[in-house]
């Protein structure tokens, strides 16, 4: 349905691009407030991707792949917010820690405050992995398309992603036991 | 055996949708700005797109011979040779020399009849490029900010059928260091449809010298790109991974 407007669009027609826009702005702002967890940056990261998209379309050339591609200048944009603001780096370094979910974990992993506390400790590039295995539902052959990078990597990128959310949640019980120590 | 994890399962729920609606000022933003914004030039030719011709899957298979002989002469020659181990910075400041065993020289003598020379009007440096491969020089100077493409007439083009390897060099803006013009050149490369990330590009060293390296994928065919600079100026081979890769071992920069 979108490869005739797309096409349309890649050869300067405004009102086009303006349709599609529409059909996929929600989308992609729901994306970018995932992974960036900030309306004001979320917005500019989407208002980006569409400047970003409405130029480089002429040299899209499969329409077919645009959703996919609008999708990876979206991930590029909400990088460059995460760059400007260099809150992520600065934040918390995450422990790696592998092994299997033990009884409390799972206890925890019923508590989406945590959860939500986990994901904010990692680095954009993480979350982006995440989400578009989670929220997209796309799997790692798709994810290494969207984001151009090989399969490979994209499997090592997931895996870490997940590792890295693991370790994050640890961590944020760490931090809760220590607070609730210090109020003792 | 693809049962998902506790930690899978909970991020499923947390992320799942919830109807979010982009506000509809932000869409009348960026179409007020895109009123005011060209758009790049077409790009009429794909990268990658049909099927590979025989001569052309012929010629990389030896590519891929001529890179595993050359790249084997390279080590055993630079086991001898001082100072080629990465630096910390990616600021080389060294002049390019060539070394005594040149990779250029031998992928010649590794299958002389399969490599043709090329020396860039444009550019000035010399390279050997799969004979199937068609050489298009540059014909202007290549503007900051822009990619290496098929089509870029800043750009010294080999082409075979849809197979692609792009050269081209270019002088730093004044005051511009070379970390912040590979971070720029990464940046003009992340939208394209053959591209990847900023963030995925990683340190490589060659001859000595440091630069950047990116792997991605282009419609399921392995694509590469390598940037660095030398002295003032900077350097980028983009392509098929088999053939840019070869073609970066042979190359010459006076």
């Amino acid at each position: 349905m979108d490869r005739a407007i797309v096409e349309q669009a890649a050869r300067g027609d405004r009102d086009a691009f303006g349709a599609l826009a529409r059909v996929h702005g929600d989308r992609l702002y729901a994306i970018a407030l995932r992974i960036l967890h900030d309306t004001g940056r979320s917005e500019d990261a989407v208002q980006q991707t569409f400047v970003n998209a409405w130029r480089e379309l002429p040299r899209l050339r499969n329409f077919d792949r645009f959703e996919p591609w609008l999708h990876r200048i979206l991930v590029n944009a909400c990088y460059e917010e995460a760059r400007r603001t260099r809150e992520w780096s600065s934040h918390i370094r995450v422990l790696p820690i592998d092994g299997p979910a033990g009884p409390d974990e799972i206890r925890r992993l019923a508590d989406q405050d945590e959860i939500d506390r986990g994901f904010r400790r990692l680095p954009p590039e993480q979350r982006a992995i995440l989400v578009l295995h989670h929220y997209l539902g796309l799997a790692p052959s798709e994810i290494a398309e969207t984001l151009g990078i090989p399969l490979g990597t994209a499997r090592s990128r997931l895996h870490y992603a997940h590792r890295a959310m693991r370790a994050a949640l640890e961590a944020e019980s760490r931090s809760v036991e220590t607070a609730e120590e210090v109020a003792q | 055996m693809n049962r998902r994890t506790d930690l899978e399962l909970a991020l499923d729920r947390y992320l799942a949708d919830q109807g979010e609606r982009l506000p509809d000022r932000v869409l009348e933003d960026a179409l007020t700005e895109i009123d005011h914004t060209d758009q790049r030039l077409r790009l009429a030719l794909p990268w990658r797109s049909v099927v590979m011709t025989t001569q052309i899957r012929l010629g990389l298979v030896v590519a891929a011979v001529i890179i595993a002989a050359v790249g084997g002469i390279y080590l055993l020659g630079s086991r001898g040779s001082p100072n080629v181990a990465a630096s910390p910075s990616p600021t080389p400041s060294a002049t390019q020399t060539a070394p005594s065993t040149s990779p250029s020289a031998a992928a010649s003598q590794a299958d002389g009849a399969a490599m043709t020379s090329f020396t860039s009007p444009h550019y000035g440096y010399s390279v050997e490029a799969p004979s199937a491969y068609q050489a298009i020089p540059a014909t202007t100077d290549w503007p900051v900010g822009e990619a290496l493409g098929p089509e870029t007439e800043w750009t010294d083009r080999f082409r075979a059928g849809t197979n692609f390897v792009g050269i081209a060099s270019q002088q730093l803006p004044a005051d511009m260091s070379s970390a912040a013009w590979l971070d720029a050149y990464a940046r003009s490369v992340e939208n394209r449809e053959c591209g990847g990330p900023a963030n995925a590009w990683t340190e490589m060293t060659y001859r000595g010298i440091t630069g950047r390296t990116l792997s991605f994928d282009c419609g399921g065919t392995a694509g590469v790109e390598y940037a660095w600079t030398i002295g003032s100026r900077g350097w980028v081979i983009t392509g098929d991974s088999t053939v840019a890769t070869l073609m970066l071992h042979a190359l010459n920069i006076p």
